[in-house]
C-alpha cells in the first residue's frame, strides 16, 4: 500500500516535472543550511535560533492581542483582526527577509549547471518558504484560535476551523509576494529588479503601519456595516473571505459567508496554479537572466556636489578614522538595498499620524492649551527612537559583509572616533533632515516657532535614545557580518520591546510644554546627557570591538589556511 | 571517432547591449585539452557559463555530445563537469555533505557515491578533514572538493574555469597529470585560464579571445608558427595588447614611488 503511494506520488512529480528524489535532497539541505548560519551566527553566546525567538515573541503579541479582544468581539470580527494581522504581517515578512529565498541568482552560481529542471528548483525554494510561513503563521494564530473558544459566542469548534484557515491566509499572502515577484522579474532586470523591490516593499510597510491604524478604526464601522446587513464591501479585502470560510467552517451558512468563502477558495487556486505555473517554468531562465544582468553605469556626481561633500566631511569628522566612517556609513545609507528596506519603512509612521492626525482633527499644537491629550504630536516623534532601533539592528549585517577584512587589517588607531563617525553619519545623513522635514510639515498646522521646536526636541529625545540604543550594541565593526535569515526580524521585534520606555519621553515631553521656558532649558539638558551618552557608547564599542577583534585572532580568519 | 564533442555556432552574448562575446564558433573533439585563454573581461568566463547552461545565449547554438543545450538542457547537463572560478559552493556543510548533495542530484547509486566519495577526497588528500565543514577549508581545499564534485559522476566533457587558483604546487601537478590521463581516457576538456604556461604545457590546443571574439585557434605550436614569437606568452601579448606593456609597468612604479617620497 505504502510503495503503491509512493509510486503514485512519484509519477504525479514526474507529471509535474519535479524529480522527487532532488527535491528532497535538495530541500533537505536548504534548511539544513538556513539552521546551521543561524547558529554558526549564534555560536558562543546564549542566544536561541533566530526563528524560534520570533516565533516566540509573535506568539507572545498575539496572546496578548487575542486576550484584550476574545471577549470584546464577535467571533467574525474576531477572525477578521486575527486574519488581517497575520495576513499583513506574513507578506511583510516575506517581503522583508525571503527575497533571496525565491530569487536569488547566487544559489543558481552553485546548481545551475546542474541537470534539475525549473520546476524542482522553484519547488525547493516555495517548500522553503512555507515552511517557515507555516511555522511563523503558526505561532501567530496558535493562541487567537484557543481563545476563540472561550469568546462571547463560545464556539467549541473554533480552534478546529481558524487554525487551518488561518493557515491557508497565511500562504495565500506569502503567495501573493512570491507572484509580485514573478511579475517584476519578467519586466526588468536584476539591477532594477532589486530597486524595484525595495520600492515596493518600502510602500508595502508604509502599508503596515497605516494598516494597523486604519484597521483599529475602521472596525467601528464594519461593525456597524454588519448591523445594516451591508458587508458585500468585504469583497475586496482578503482577510474578509477567509474570515467568510472560517463562519462557513463554523456551520454559518449565511449567503455573505459563502460569498466570501467561495471567492476566497477560487481566488487562492487560481493564485497557486495559473500564477505559479507560469512562473515556475520559467523559474532557471528568470535567474539566468538575473545572474547575467550587469550593473547600470550611474553618472559620476558633479564636482561641485562632491566639493560641498568633502568641505562636510571636513568640517563634521575631524579625524581621518572619523571620517572613514562617516563617509562609509553615510553611502551606504544610500546605496544599500537591504538597509532602506529595513530602515525607510519607519518613515511611514510620522506619515501615518500627520494623516490620522489630520483627518481626525487631533494634530492640535502641544504647546497651547487643550484638554485632549496630542497624541498625534508625540507619535510623529517617535520616528526617531524607530529610526535608531533599527539602524542599531541592522548595522552589523550587509550582504557585502565578507569586504569587512578591510577594518580588521586598516591600521585604525583610534576605534572610539570610527564609532563616532559611525553615528555622526547617522544623525547627519538621516535624523537630523528628517526632524528639519517634521518641522517644515507642522509648521502648516502650527505656528512655525512651535513646529521646530517641537521638533528639535523630538530630535534631542533621539539624540540620548541614540547614545542608550548604540551602549547595547554588540555588532562590532558595521556590515561586518552575513545576513542571515529571521535574524533582523528578531532583533527588531526584541528591540520594539522596549517601546513602552517612550511612554516616558512622552509624558516628559508633556509636562515641559505645560511651563513656558522650561523646553529650552530641558533641551540644553537633553544634548548634554545625548552627547555623555553618546561618547559612553562609543567608548564601550571601542573597547568591545577590539577585544572581539582579539579573542577572534586577529587576521587567522581572514588567512588561506584554516584557522 | 565519431563528431565532434563540442560544436559551437555563432555564440553570442549580450548584456543590457554590451557585447561580451560576439560570433564565436568552435568545434573539440572527443579527447581533446582546449585551452581558452584571454585577458580579463574578454569573454572566457560568460563563454563557459553559456556551455555550462547557466548563461543563456543571446544568439548562436551549442552542441554538446550530439545533444543541443538550448533544447536539452537537463541531458547535456547529465553529461558535464564544471568547475567554476569563484564561489559555487555551501560552505556551511561538510566536504562529505556536499559531495553526497551533489552526487544524488545525478542520482548516482548511493554504495558508487559513497566509495567515490572516499576515494576522490583521498587522493586529493582531504579524508581528515571530510566531516568539517567547508567555511573551515582554505582556498585551495575548497578547490580541491570542487574539482571532486566536478568529476563525482564521471562527466563526457569538463569545464575548468582557473581550476588550479590556490592549489598547492603538489596539487597543481597531480590535477595536470589528472587531466592528462582523462583526456587519454577520451574525456573531452576545456581549460579556461590565465596562466599562460600550465596551458603551453598542458593543452593540445589554445583558443584565444579577446573582447568578446576569438583571435587565434590552433596548437601552441601552429600559433607560434603563425605569430612568429617564441612562447605563448608572447602570441598572447601580441593578440591581446594594443599599448607596450613594459612602459605601462615603469609609468605605474614611478607613480607609486613618487607617492612614497
Amino acid at each position: 500500500m505504502r510503495h503503491r503511494l509512493l509510486a503514485l506520488l512519484e509519477r504525479i512529480a514526474r507529471r509535474l516535472e519535479l524529480d522527487p528524489h532532488q527535491y528532497w535532497h535538495l530541500l533537505r539541505i536548504s534548511l539544513l543550511l538556513d539552521f546551521r548560519r543561524q547558529s554558526a551566527l549564534s555560536s558562543g553566546q546564549s542566544t536561541p535560533s533566530a526563528l524560534l525567538t520570533t516565533c516566540l515573541v509573535y506568539g507572545i503579541f498575539s496572546l496578548l492581542f487575542a486576550l484584550f479582544t476574545f471577549r470584546v468581539l464577535d467571533l467574525f470580527h474576531y477572525s477578521l483582526i486575527f486574519l488581517s494581522y497575520s495576513m499583513l504581517m506574513i507578506a511583510f515578512i516575506v517581503l522583508s527577509e525571503f527575497g533571496a529565498t525565491i530569487v536569488s541568482p547566487d544559489d543558481y552560481e552553485i546548481l545551475g549547471h546542474r541537470p534539475i529542471t525549473s520546476r524542482t528548483y522553484f519547488a525547493v525554494k516555495l517548500s522553503n518558504l512555507l515552511f517557515y510561513i507555516l511555522l511563523i503563521g503558526s505561532a501567530l494564530n496558535v493562541f487567537p484560535a484557543l481563545l476563540g473558544a472561550f469568546s462571547e459566542s463560545a464556539e467549541r469548534l473554533f480552534p478546529l476551523v481558524y487554525f487551518p484557515v488561518a493557515l491557508l491566509a497565511c500562504l495565500f499572502s506569502a503567495m501573493l509576494v512570491v507572484l509580485l515577484y514573478g511579475a517584476l522579474l519578467r519586466v526588468i532586470n536584476y539591477e532594477k529588479f532589486k530597486d524595484a523591490l525595495v520600492y515596493v516593499q518600502i510602500v508595502f510597510s508604509f502599508v503596515v503601519f497605516f494598516g494597523y491604524q486604519v484597521l483599529l478604526r475602521a472596525m467601528p464601522y464594519w461593525e456597524q456595516a454588519a448591523q445594516t446587513g451591508s458587508r458585500r464591501a468585504l469583497l475586496i479585502v482578503p482577510p474578509g473571505w477567509f474570515a467568510g470560510l472560517v463562519q462557513v467552517g463554523l456551520g454559518r451558512w449565511e449567503r455573505d459567508f459563502v460569498l466570501w468563502a467561495g471567492w476566497g477558495m477560487l481566488m487562492t487556486g487560481f493564485l497557486v496554479s495559473a500564477g505559479l505555473r507560469s512562473f515556475s517554468l520559467d523559474y532557471s531562465l528568470h535567474l539566468a537572466r538575473l545572474r547575467a544582468a550587469t550593473a547600470e553605469r550611474r553618472r559620476a556626481q558633479p564636482l561641485f556636489r562632491r566639493r560641498i561633500a568633502r568641505a562636510l566631511e571636513w568640517l563634521l569628522a575631524r579625524s581621518p578614522e572619523e571620517r572613514a566612517a562617516f563617509y562609509f556609513v553615510g553611502r551606504m545609507l544610500r546605496r544599500d538595498r537591504m538597509l532602506k528596506l529595513r530602515l525607510y519603512p519607519a518613515l511611514g509612521f510620522p506619515i501615518a499620524f500627520i494623516g490620522l492626525g489630520i483627518l481626525e482633527k487631533s494634530l492640535t499644537d502641544p504647546f497651547l492649551p487643550s484638554k485632549k491629550f496630542p497624541s498625534a504630536a508625540f507619535f510623529t516623534v517617535l520616528v526617531g527612537p524607530l529610526l535608531i532601533l533599527n539602524f542599531q539592528a541592522l548595522l552589523p549585517y550587509s550582504p557585502e559583509h565578507a569586504a569587512a577584512w578591510l577594518f580588521r587589517v586598516a591600521p585604525v588607531r583610534d576605534l572610539v572616533r570610527f564609532f563616532t563617525g559611525v553615528r555622526k553619519a547617522f544623525l547627519v545623513s538621516l535624523l537630523l533632515p528628517l526632524f528639519l522635514l517634521i518641522g517644515v510639515v507642522l509648521s502648516w498646522f502650527w505656528t512655525p516657532w512651535h513646529a521646530f521646536l517641537h521638533a528639535a526636541l523630538g530630535f534631542a529625545l533621539s539624540y540620548i535614545f541614540l547614545g542608550i540604543a548604540f551602549l547595547f550594541y554588540r555588532g562590532g565593526f558595521p556590515f561586518s557580518l552575513e545576513p542571515v535569515k529571521m535574524t533582523q526580524t528578531r532583533q527588531m521585534t526584541l528591540a520594539f520591546l522596549s517601546l513602552p520606555l517612550f511612554g516616558l519621553f512622552f509624558f516628559l515631553l508633556y509636562v515641559l510644554y505645560k511651563h513656558p521656558g522650561w523646553p529650552f532649558v530641558a533641551m540644553g539638558l537633553f544634548l548634554l546627557l545625548g552627547w555623555i551618552l553618546n561618547r559612553a557608547a562609543d567608548q564601550r564599542n571601542a573597547r568591545a570591538t577590539r577585544i572581539q577583534h582579539e579573542l577572534e585572532g586577529g587576521l587567522s580568519e581572514w588567512l588561506e589556511e584554516p584557522s | 571517432m565519431s563528431g565532434p564533442m563540442i560544436e559551437v555556432v555563432n555564440l553570442t552574448k549580450r548584456y543590457d547591449g554590451v557585447l561580451a562575446v560576439d560570433q564565436i564558433s568552435f568545434t573539440i573533439a572527443q579527447g581533446e585539452i582546449v585551452g581558452y585563454l584571454g585577458p580579463n573581461g574578454a569573454g572566457k568566463s560568460t563563454t563557459v557559463k553559456m556551455l555550462t547552461g547557466i548563461l543563456r545565449p543571446t544568439e548562436g547554438t551549442i552542441v554538446i555530445d550530439g545533444l543541443d543545450l538550448l533544447k536539452d538542457p537537463i541531458e547535456v547537463k547529465r553529461r558535464i563537469g564544471y568547475v567554476p572560478e569563484t564561489g559555487g559552493i555551501y560552505e556551511s556543510l561538510t566536504a562529505y555533505e556536499y559531495l553526497q548533495l551533489v552526487g544524488r542530484l545525478y542520482h548516482l547509486p548511493e554504495e558508487v557515491l559513497d566509495h567515490r566519495i572516499e576515494e576522490f577526497l583521498k587522493l586529493f588528500g582531504l579524508e581528515a578533514v571530510m566531516h568539517e565543514r567547508l567555511s573551515s577549508y582554505s582556498k585551495g581545499m575548497k578547490q580541491k572538493v570542487l574539482l571532486s564534485a566536478a568529476l563525482l559522476h564521471n562527466p563526457k566533457v569538463l569545464f575548468l574555469d582557473e581550476p588550479l587558483t590556490g592549489l598547492d604546487a603538489h596539487s597543481a601537478l597531480l590535477l595536470k597529470e589528472l587531466l592528462r590521463r582523462l583526456a587519454a581516457e577520451g574525456k573531452t576538456i576545456f581549460y579556461c585560464s590565465h596562466i599562460l604556461d600550465v596551458v603551453e604545457r598542458t593543452c593540445t590546443r589554445v583558443i584565444i579571445i579577446h573582447k568578446g571574439r576569438i583571435v587565434a585557434d590552433g596548437t601552441v605550436e601552429q600559433l607560434k608558427e603563425l605569430t612568429r614569437q617564441g612562447t605563448l606568452e608572447d602570441i598572447f601579448k601580441q593578440l591581446t595588447y594594443s599599448s607596450d606593456i613594459e612602459e605601462l609597468a615603469q609609468a605605474f612604479a614611478r607613480s607609486i614611488l613618487e607617492m612614497e617620497g
